[in-house]
């Protein structure tokens, strides 16, 4: 498999009136094609902000390349689903915020729009929602819909951030499940941030650990066989492992 | 029907009721006082109403054709200024030296009450429709600009970022997510607009209205100075109330909430 | 129950608001009170002379208080008088015709003066009324002014319609009007003393004859109108004719006095001044005169609906013709 992105000492700060805030130090990832990375991490520690490097939303020192090119700007190479609830547009229904974008990339076609919308929707268990507007939605529900935007264009690199966080644990399953064979059907690559060890041991291909200092501590394959269940051998040792690793990396 | 909705409707026509009964008791004084103090400029109610009335018909004064003139001079004027306003709030996004030069403008002129550009319009253009168009402009560009503006600075970013990660150029961005997100503001702007216009319209119409182009503010000025007719006055008073309150309910208040309201961007 | 009660207070109230807009209570000890208005430029020099002279109050054996205000149009003195803020409006023998004729609770006290009125032209190509093309916008003061009926008077002597211009008129105050006419924003101005003077001076300008000729020099231009309540309190009532006609007896008698106080009033140097009141047409005098010449002209051309006779429009005691 090819590198499709690979950033070398990246660097991040934020500068307030208070000073500046280094976020991230001199980062170093290459990720292959159709990997499916999860990243975990304590809050605070900058895998928001790795993301949004990625995703072209701000500026950094160091080199981020994705396809042989360097990321200046945002791209639909690269969609995000973004941590915030509030990221459909409100003047849009349902339907509309999952075809406006495709619209956007020229899809004209009614039927090939409504029906890629419409099984999106049916994946994330939302198709009697599609005339409602955002501020009809649960967080949850809006967070779905996100992602079947995000989904329904086929990106080549999708970019979650903790889009399961405000789900039940069934829907959330299904869901993984769902996004899982997506990712697996469509050759996504996804970066995937979670708080749930579970989540990334599940889902993930390869497992980054973030510590507060905004370093990747750990970074592994995940060799466990697909589907991995907690019963899955190894599971346990996994999970034990990950959760004193987070336990130490936050002080 | 559930309790919800009809508690709501309830409310509603509580409401309604408590402002027709206001009225009708407003109405009620007006008459008693009118009819019993028999003042020359405070005529009773049924005298203004058969005047409006005969002048709906009159050949000498037909006040609709007034009231026409001045409504169709003020949209015109609106419609250029709201236009002109996104536009140029738009570019001002687009290009910083616009934009800064824009905000310079707009701190300065929405300061202007457009009747005191009169005497300088009235040298420079002359007392004429222009004059009037112009002044109506005035008075919805710049509130508008200026609304449009702060609804632009109050976009969730998250919103902009999605629209430029979905590969949105500047100016798709500006008509796909900028004036929709802010689009309460570009309403309210508009409705700051039309109510400075009017009135601006109005005053101007009264202060220089040319007879030649006759709007409502020169029916006002002909009843006081040549008919000395001050029911005409009151009665053309209530017919601009009148299309207030219509272009309020009608207009304002029907897009409002098939939009703002409808996408829950405004209660 | 509440809503009730709140909405009868609120009718309440109304009416208690309305109660205190008409009484205007005086009781025996206080000054009394009276308000005078007027408008700009020199033919009301009278009440300039009368303000500063203090000539009410010298002429009215008790304590009272007047009150000078200038107001800039006729008809923002005929709702002064309507409302009963004002006791005494000067203006034009025009609007107050058509004041008496709607009813307005007036009749003229005293007469101020005669002025010269004129049509002036900056366009070579306009030296008559029947010149003025549709699009030739006439600046003047106001729609039911004198200068206006002046322009229907000679448009009904030269075109044979009293309205045949009246969609030509543009209102302006008299300064602005000249300013206009100086920036070619209007082609005609219809204009009295002393705008009247500054633009006959300049060569550049034509006069139109029709105007001038409309209102046979000498005729009244300003009069002084007083509320009908005035006349129930004669001592006032006297006491305020004579100071008009003292007035003018100061003015034809104290030229260089005059002077100086319209100086104090109209911010214009004394030679100026000087050479206003030299004008032929600038004199002041007790006497109406035109009142039926007006009063049936404007009748004729449907300014006013109903004639007015010399006895409608005048005390008893004001001489008119
Ligand atoms: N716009 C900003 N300006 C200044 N500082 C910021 C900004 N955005 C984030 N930060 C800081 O950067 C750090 C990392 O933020 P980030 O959102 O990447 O964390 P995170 O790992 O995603 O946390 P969480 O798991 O809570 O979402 C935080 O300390 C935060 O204070
Ligand atoms: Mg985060």
């Amino acid at each position: 498999m090819s590198d499709i992105l690979s950033i070398t000492g990246l660097t991040k700060q934020y500068s307030s009136p208070r000073g500046k805030n280094k976020i991230l130090h001199n980062l170093h990832l290459t990720v292959k094609s159709n990997e499916f990375i999860c990243i975990l991490g304590p809050s605070g520690c900058g895998k928001s902000t790795l993301l949004r490097c990625i995703a072209g939303f701000e500026d950094y020192s160091g080199e981020i390349i994705c396809n042989s090119k360097v990321v200046k700007k945002p791209s639909v190479e690269r969609v995000m689903v973004f941590q915030d609830y509030n990221q459909l547009f409100p003047w849009k229904t349902v339907e509309q915020n999952i075809q406006y974008p495709m619209k956007i990339q020229g899809i004209k076609d009614e039927n090939d729009l409504r029906c890629r919308c419409e099984d999106m929707l049916k994946k994330v268990g939302l198709y009697e929602y599609r005339k409602f507007y955002p501020h009809e939605l649960s967080g949850g529900m809006k967070q779905r819909v996100a992602i079947a935007r995000a989904i329904a264009l086929i990106p080549q690199i999708v970019l979650m951030d903790e889009p399961f966080a405000a789900l039940d644990a069934i829907t959330r399953n299904r869901l993984q499940g769902e996004l899982y064979n997506i990712s697996r059907t469509e050759n996504m690559t996804v970066m995937f941030v979670t708080h749930n060890i579970q989540e990334a041991i599940t889902l993930g291909t390869r497992i980054l650990i973030m510590n507060s200092n905004g370093e990747i501590v750990v970074d592994e394959e995940n060799n466990l066989p697909h589907p991995v269940r907690p019963s899955t051998k190894g599971y346990g040792e996994l999970w034990d492992r990950y959760s004193k690793i987070l336990q130490g990396v936050d002080e | 029907m559930n309790k919800e909705n009809y508690t709501k409707l309830k409310s509603r026509y509580t409401s309604l009721g408590v402002q027709f009964i206001f009225v009708v008791i407003c109405c009620i004084s007006w008459q008693l006082y009118a009819t019993s103090r028999n003042i020359m400029g405070f005529p009773a109610l049924d005298v203004i109403v058969a005047h409006l009335i005969d002048s709906f018909t009159s050949t000498r004064q037909p006040i609709l054709l007034y009231m026409a003139h001045s409504f169709i001079l003020i949209v015109e004027g609106l419609a250029i200024g709201a236009l002109t306003a996104v536009v140029l709030s738009g570019l001002s996004v687009v290009n910083n030296i616009i934009g800064s030069i824009y905000r310079l403008l707009i701190s300065i002129f929405d300061l202007l009450p457009g009747v005191a550009l009169l005497p300088i319009l009235m040298i420079t253009v002359g007392a004429n429709d222009l004059s009037i168009l112009i002044l109506v402009i005035h008075s919805v560009l710049w509130p508008m600009s200026r609304n449009i503006m702060d609804g632009f600075r109050m976009i969730p970013p998250t919103y902009i970022e999605a629209g430029k990660n979905y590969g949105l150029s500047i100016y798709g961005l500006l008509a796909g997510v900028y004036i929709p997100a802010s689009f309460a503001n570009v309403l309210s702007g508009l409705k700051i607009g039309w109510a400075r216009a009017w009135r601006g319209l109005i005053s101007a119409e009264m202060i220089f209205g040319a007879a030649q182009s006759a709007g409502i503010g020169v029916y006002i000025n002909n009843a006081r100075t040549i008919w000395l007719d001050y029911p005409s006055v009151y009665g053309a008073i209530f017919l601009i109330i009148i299309v207030g309150v219509i272009v309020e309910y009608g207009f304002f208040h029907v897009i409002e909430s098939r939009t703002v309201k409808r996408w829950g961007m405004i209660r | 129950m509440k809503k009730i009660i709140s909405l009868v207070a609120i009718f309440v109230l109304g009416m208690f608001l309305l109660q205190g807009c008409g009484t205007n209570g005086q009781d025996g000890n206080a000054p009394k009170k009276i308000t005078i208005a007027y408008q700009g430029g020199i033919g009301y020099a009278p009440v300039h002379v009368m303000e500063s002279q203090k000539l009410i109050e010298k002429n009215y054996n008790g304590n009272v208080e007047v009150n000078y205000v200038k107001l800039d149009s006729g008809a923002a003195i005929n709702e002064g008088i309507i409302g009963g803020t004002i006791d005494i409006g000067c203006m034009g023998l025009a609007p107050a015709i058509s004041g008496v004729s709607k009813g307005i609770p007036y009749k003229a006290i005293a007469n101020l003066c005669s002025q010269s009125n004129g049509l002036m032209s900056n366009d070579a190509s306009i030296s008559s009324l029947k010149q003025i093309k549709p699009e030739d916008k006439i600046a003047l003061v106001s729609t039911g002014s004198i200068q206006h009926i002046l322009l229907g008077m000679a448009a009904e002597k030269t075109l044979g319609d009293a309205h045949a211009l009246d969609n030509n008129i543009q209102r302006m105050s008299h300064a602005e009007g000249m300013a206009a006419l100086e920036a070619g924003v209007v082609k005609l101005h219809l204009t009295s003393a002393p705008f009247i003077y500054q633009e006959r001076a300049q060569a550049k300008y034509i006069e139109l004859p029709e105007v001038k000729e409309a209102w046979p020099q000498g005729n009244t231009f300003l009069v002084a109108m007083a509320a009908t309540t005035l006349e129930n309190d004669k001592e006032l009532f006297e006491a305020v004719q004579k100071a008009f006609a003292q007035s003018v007896d100061y003015i034809n008698s104290n030229p260089d006095d005059t002077i100086s106080i319209e100086e104090q009033y109209l911010k214009l140097d004394k030679e100026v001044i000087k050479s206003y009141l030299k004008e032929p047409d600038c004199k002041f005098f007790t006497d109406i005169r035109g009142l039926r010449l007006m009063a049936e002209f404007m009748k004729r051309a449907g300014f006013v609906e109903k004639d007015v006779s010399k006895e409608q429009f005048c005390y008893g005691g004001v001489s008119c013709e």
